[in-house]
Formats: structure tokens, C-alpha cells, sequence
């Protein structure tokens, strides 16, 4: 019993420690690969282009695990230090990013907006995709 | 056609014609109203109805615009896969109750979110009700459009039919809908939508009740109709019974007054009106006329009464005249003076008693026609009566050719100046007969009369003598006899007085003593005197009738011309003389 829990334990870490998800854009796009800080602006809206590509961030539902490890991992604040963030965002005329429900709904939709920007599941990445960061 | 008639005609004309006339004017103006309240009041209820529509509708656009912005809109670009639109839409339309649906539909027209699952990946072809373009939040392009696909069904939900009352919609003037049935007669008010001027909304109303309840007004309004006029008709008949029951008294009156001829009726009328005035007026008239009848028919008796006096007046007099001619005019007027009554009396006065006749008349009247003798007899008679009369002798009879004439009585001015008046009238008849020898000699008659002529003055019975029957007015008595012996003994164309009245005359005429006579009866012989007139030297007027010889002139009425022509004859008989 204490082997297979320690078995799960180290199961479980290695999970967590994996790269899951990807940010993502359409292969079509012609968004530069930006750096990690670049990439957090864009999602804080505090950038809306990277080099010369105007960019368009999509999140995930709230609730969304991928959400929170994106947060945890890329924008790295707390849930509770960015509700405040945006609700200061809010009172200057600054929303978060749209949102879509879905991991196949936030795919789509990169590959019909142009200069769309997302994660997804990296089990989600087809060819039509182009990486441009991995957690 | 009589005053009452005609006032109670007046006054239906003033009063009822204008009252019908109005009462006409004003209920087609009642009607009028009421139909307009009627439509007016359709109109406010259609009108609320329309609010109510035009604010769902409203409402349906509002949350199709807020719908239109919210982030969800977003998913189009991942064509709702996780169908947040459509639940939303879902939502609303629940919300909303619509029937029919909402769809978002892409820029290629293709259906990709709707609250009906079954539309999905449809192209959108209707018509849609309303539409809500769909703007990229990022780049603010076009994404696509929320339309609606809506039922007017939604509509009838706030219609509120009745059996007499409903409403409908016609799409683009000409496409009707939810007509529940078609009335008759209809009244209808109809309005279009602000939101959706196409489509138009209409309350009609069972126009079949509308015309029931207005006929229901209408013959409320006739019966109000008839009884004014009815009560306008009494009330006009019973004032113009008023009016005119004194004037019709007042006529009756007066055809009872001129057909009875009966001027003691009177108007009995009570009012203090003009005619109540006139009909005093009328009874004053009538009373005044009633007393000026009365005093023309007294006038008038009076005056028929005066009429047959005078004419009795007139008979009398003119009978009296006749008489008058039989009488001496002082016996004449002494009776019908009253001074004389006509009775038998007599009485003792002295007298100047006149006697004269025509010397040899019996002789004179074989040798004549009884014509001429007649002629000649009146001739006579009448110059020496209007002769004594002019003298104020009373002519007692004539007999025959004689004259019996006395002085004295019923009129005397004295026995001397009565005496003297006698001789003064023997005279004169003495010269008068002058007159009468010419004239008759020119009628051919050559044989002139020659009278005598007896006077005597002496006491005489006077009076009327005869019987109550037959009265003659004479005087009888011996002095009578002496005065007719006395003309008896005169010569021809002389006068022989009595020395007593000889005594009487004062010498103032020319009495010559003549002869001594004795009487029968009388004591002693009586002195008779012939009485001439004193000869006077005036020429101017001369008449002399002698045996070849008659002459008689009055100078002052010979003209000129003929006067100096006897000249000539008068100087040739002094020549031949």
C-alpha cells in the first residue's frame, strides 16, 4: 500500500512537472515567437502586437485547469492579485481577452481570426498550429 | 281661417319649427359626436394596444442589441461549437415567450447559432422581422447578424377580442391576418406600427351593435322629439287660448251688438293687459254709444215730434191763412194771438163805422158779361180792402158791391184818431178809384163804377155773434143802421160823414154841411157833411175823373223825354181850350 502511494505520488510529480499545454497560433499567422514577458503583456492586454503583428489573446473559461496552469505557469499571478488586476484594467477601458469555452472552440478560432493567439492541450496541436510557447 | 287658428298657427311657427329645427341640428350633431366618441374611443383602445405592441417590440430590439454585444458573440469565429450563443438565444426567447426564433447567422447568410437547434448550418432565406449586425469586438468588422424570425402571432397577444369588437393586421396594405370573422357592418379604426410601418393594426367593431345602440339613442331622441313638441303644442294651445279668448269675447260681443242691435252687453275680462284696456276701452265705447243712441233717439223722437208739429204748425198756419182771408186780419191776429177768445162775448165800445157801395151796380151787372163783372168786382174790392187795411180798418163783410169796414175794434187809437183814419181811408179810396177808372177804361171798359161812400161814429155792440157753432165777429147796433142810411142818402163819388164824427176831425178836412136826414128810430134829424180834401197846390200829382174829363199824372214818373212831348200836346189843348 505504501509502495503504490508513493508510486502515485511520483506519478503525480511527474505529471505536474511535464510541459502540458502550448500557446499557439495559426500556422498561417505571421506573429513572431515572442518571449515570456511579451507573452504575458499580450495576455494582461498591456500589448497588443508582437514585432509588427497586431495579436489577439484568447483565454479559457475560469474553471478551465489549463487556464490556471496557464496563469500559474506563463503569467504567473495568483487568481486573486489578477481579479484585482483587471478590475483596475476595467475602470481604465481595458478587458481581458476573450474567452472560449472550449479547447476546440479557442482552436477554431485561431484558425479563422487572424493574429489569433491561445493555448491549448499540446494533445491538441495539429499541423495547422504553430507553437510559439510551451508550459 | 279664424284669428285663433291663425295665432295658434303663429305661434306653432315661432316655437315649434324652430324647436324641431334645432332639436334636428342637434342630434345629427349628437350622432356625429357619438359616432366619433365611438371611433374616438376604439382609436384610444386601439391606440393602447399598439403602445403595448410598438414597447414589446421595442423591447425585442433592445435585447437583441444588448445580445448583439456581449462577448459571447465572440464564438462565431468558432462557430458556437460550444453553443454558449445558442443557449443564450434559447434563454432570451424563453424570456421574451416568442414565437418564432433567433439566429445568428454569418456573413455568407449560413445559420450558425439559433434557439432552434434544427435551423443550425440552414441558409437563411425568409424575411427576417428584425436584424442585428454583429461587430468583431477586436477589429470591429462585421461577423455577422442576429436576426429574428418572428411569428405575428406574438402580436395577438395583446388583442383583446370580443363578440362585437376585434382586431387584425395587414401586412403591406393588402395581406390580413388573425381576422377573427367579418361583420356586416363594420366600424373600424386602424394604425400602423411605428417600429414596422408596414404592418398595420385594425379594431373593428360589429358595426350592426354600433347601429342598434344609435337607433336605440335615435328613437330616445325622437320620442324626447315628439313629446316637446307635444308639450310646446299644449302649451302654445293653452297660452293662445289665453291669448285670444278676450278678443274672441270682444268679437262676439260685437256681432251680438250689431246683429241684436243690443248695446247693453259688455266684455268681461279681468286682465290688465293692452287687450284687458281694449276691451274697457270697448265696454266705455259701447256705454258711450249705448247713451249717445238713447239721447239720438230721444233727439230723434223729439225731432219726429217737433217735425209733426211744425207740419200740424205748417197745416194750421196755412189753414189759418186760408181762413185768414175770410177774417179781417186785426179779428185774424187778435185770435191767434190769443188776445181775442172764440167765444160769444161782446161788449159796448164806440166806433167808426164805414160804409160804401157802387152806385147803380144792378144796373151795371145786366149790361156786363158775369166775367167782367167778376173782374171788375174783385178790382174793386181788392184796391179798397188792401187800402182799408193799409189804414187799420176792420173789414166787417162785404155785401155784394158794399163794403162794411169799422175802426176801433180789436185794435184802436182812440176814437178821434180812429175817425180821422176813416176819413183818411174814404179819401184815399175816392183817389184810388181814379186808378181804377184808367185801368179799366184801357181794359175797354168805358162805363166806370161811381161810389159812395157813408162814415158815422157812435157806440156799437162789438163782438162775436151767432151760435157755438157758426161765430161771426160784427158789430151790431143802431149806429150801424145810421152809417149804412148815411152812405145810402151820399151822392155818387162822394163821402158823407155824421156830424159826429165831423166833430171828431178838428176842421182838418174839407166837410162841406150837405143836408139834413131823419132816421127811423132816431129822435131828431141828423147833419150830414160831405168831406173833400183840402185842395193843395202841388201839381206834381193830380187825378181828376169828371164827366168828359179824366186826368191823372204823377210827375215824378214821367221820363224826360215824355215830359217834354206833352209839353207840345198839353200847349196845343190850352191853344184848342
Amino acid at each position: 500500500m505504501k509502495y503504490f502511494f508513493t508510486i502515485f505520488i511520483i506519478l503525480l510529480i511527474q505529471l505536474s512537472a511535464a510541459k502540458y499545454g502550448v500557446v499557439v497560433t495559426s500556422q498561417k499567422s505571421e506573429v513572431e515567437i515572442p518571449t515570456l514577458r511579451q507573452l504575458r503583456d499580450v495576455f494582461l492586454m498591456k500589448r497588443h502586437y508582437v514585432g509588427d503583428t497586431k495579436v489577439l489573446p484568447i483565454n479559457m473559461l475560469l474553471a478551465s485547469t489549463l487556464r490556471q496552469r496557464f496563469e500559474k505557469n506563463v503569467l504567473k499571478i495568483s487568481r486573486e492579485r489578477l481579479n484585482k488586476y483587471w478590475i483596475k484594467q476595467h475602470f481604465q477601458g481595458i478587458s481581458p481577452p476573450i474567452t472560449q469555452a472550449s479547447a476546440r472552440s479557442v482552436k477554431l478560432f485561431i484558425k479563422n481570426v487572424e493574429g489569433a493567439i491561445g493555448y491549448l492541450p499540446l494533445s491538441l496541436v495539429d499541423d495547422d498550429m504553430r507553437v510559439l510557447y510551451e508550459f | 281661417m279664424s284669428f285663433k287658428l291663425k295665432t295658434i298657427l303663429l305661434i306653432l311657427s315661432v316655437s315649434l319649427i324652430p324647436y324641431i329645427l334645432l332639436m334636428l341640428y342637434a342630434g345629427n350633431i349628437l350622432r356625429n359626436e357619438y359616432r366619433k366618441n365611438a371611433q374616438s374611443e376604439m382609436q384610444t383602445q386601439l391606440q393602447l394596444s399598439v403602445e403595448r405592441i410598438e414597447q414589446y417590440l421595442q423591447t425585442l430590439k433592445s435585447d437583441m442589441e444588448f445580445v448583439v454585444g456581449l462577448d459571447t458573440m465572440n464564438d462565431i469565429f468558432s462557430l458556437d461549437l460550444d453553443r454558449r450563443i445558442s443557449h443564450l438565444l434559447e434563454e432570451k426567447k424563453s424570456s421574451l415567450q416568442l414565437d418564432g426564433d433567433f439566429h445568428i447567422i454569418d456573413t455568407s447568410g449560413k445559420i450558425i447559432a439559433s434557439s432552434n437547434a434544427k435551423k443550425l448550418s440552414q441558409i437563411m432565406e425568409s424575411n427576417s422581422f428584425f436584424t442585428s449586425s454583429i461587430y468583431s469586438p477586436f477589429d470591429h468588422s462585421l461577423i455577422g447578424t442576429l436576426v429574428v424570425e418572428f411569428s405575428l402571432k406574438n402580436l395577438t397577444r395583446f388583442f383583446s377580442n370580443s363578440e362585437t369588437r376585434h382586431y387584425y393586421i395587414i401586412v403591406d396594405n393588402q395581406n390580413i391576418f388573425f381576422r377573427p370573422q367579418e361583420f356586416t357592418q363594420a366600424v373600424h379604426v386602424g394604425m400602423n406600427l411605428k417600429s414596422k410601418p408596414d404592418i398595420q393594426i385594425i379594431l373593428e367593431e360589429n358595426g350592426e351593435i354600433f347601429s342598434k345602440l344609435l337607433r336605440k339613442y335615435e328613437n330616445i331622441f325622437i320620442i324626447a322629439l315628439i313629446v316637446g313638441a307635444l308639450l310646446i303644442g299644449i302649451i302654445s294651445l293653452y297660452f293662445t287660448s289665453r291669448l285670444v279668448r278676450p278678443i274672441i269675447k270682444l268679437s262676439k260681443v260685437a256681432d251680438d251688438i250689431t246683429q241684436k242691435q243690443d248695446y247693453s252687453y259688455q266684455v268681461d275680462v279681468s286682465s290688465n293687459d293692452e287687450i284687458g284696456k281694449l276691451s274697457k276701452s270697448f265696454n266705455m265705447m259701447i256705454t258711450g254709444m249705448s247713451n249717445a243712441l238713447y239721447e239720438l233717439k230721444l233727439e230723434s223722437d223729439n225731432r219726429i215730434k217737433l217735425t209733426q208739429e211744425q207740419s200740424k204748425n205748417e197745416m194750421l198756419e196755412e189753414l189759418s191763412s186760408k181762413l185768414s182771408k175770410y177774417l179781417s186780419p186785426q179779428i185774424y191776429e187778435s185770435i191767434f194771438s190769443g188776445a181775442q177768445d172764440v167765444t160769444l162775448t161782446s161788449k159796448r165800445k164806440k166806433l167808426t163805422i164805414f160804409f160804401s157801395d157802387i152806385v147803380g151796380f144792378t144796373d151795371t151787372t145786366d149790361k156786363m158779361e158775369s166775367e167782367d163783372l167778376s173782374e171788375l168786382l174783385n178790382d174793386y174790392l181788392n184796391s179798397m180792402t188792401l187800402i182799408a187795411l193799409e189804414y187799420g180798418a176792420t173789414v166787417d163783410k162785404y155785401i155784394g158791391d158794399a163794403m162794411m169796414l169799422f175802426f176801433g175794434d180789436p185794435q184802436s187809437r182812440g176814437v178821434q184818431e180812429d175817425a180821422k183814419a176813416c176819413v183818411n181811408m174814404a179819401l184815399a179810396m175816392q183817389d184810388h178809384m181814379n186808378v181804377l177808372h184808367n185801368h179799366w177804361r184801357l181794359k175797354g171798359f168805358t162805363k166806370p163804377f161811381q161810389v159812395r161812400m157813408g162814415i158815422h161814429t157812435g157806440y156799437c155792440t162789438v163782438g162775436n155773434f151767432g151760435s157755438e157753432n157758426r161765430l161771426e165777429y160784427t158789430i151790431i147796433g143802431s149806429s150801424v143802421n145810421l152809417a149804412s142810411r148815411i152812405e145810402s142818402a151820399a151822392k155818387p163819388n162822394e163821402i158823407w160823414i155824421s156830424e159826429e164824427t165831423q166833430l171828431l176831425l178838428n176842421n182838418e178836412f174839407n166837410c162841406t154841411e150837405q143836408t139834413q136826414i131823419t132816421l127811423k128810430g132816431f129822435m131828431r134829424p141828423i147833419t150830414l157833411f160831405s168831406v173833400k180834401k183840402y185842395e193843395s197846390c202841388d201839381f206834381r200829382n193830380r187825378s181828376i175823373e169828371e164827366d168828359g174829363l179824366s186826368l191823372h199824372y204823377e210827375l215824378d214818373k214821367i221820363s224826360p223825354e215824355r215830359k217834354n212831348s206833352l209839353k207840345l200836346e198839353l200847349s196845343s189843348l190850352i191853344e184848342k181850350l
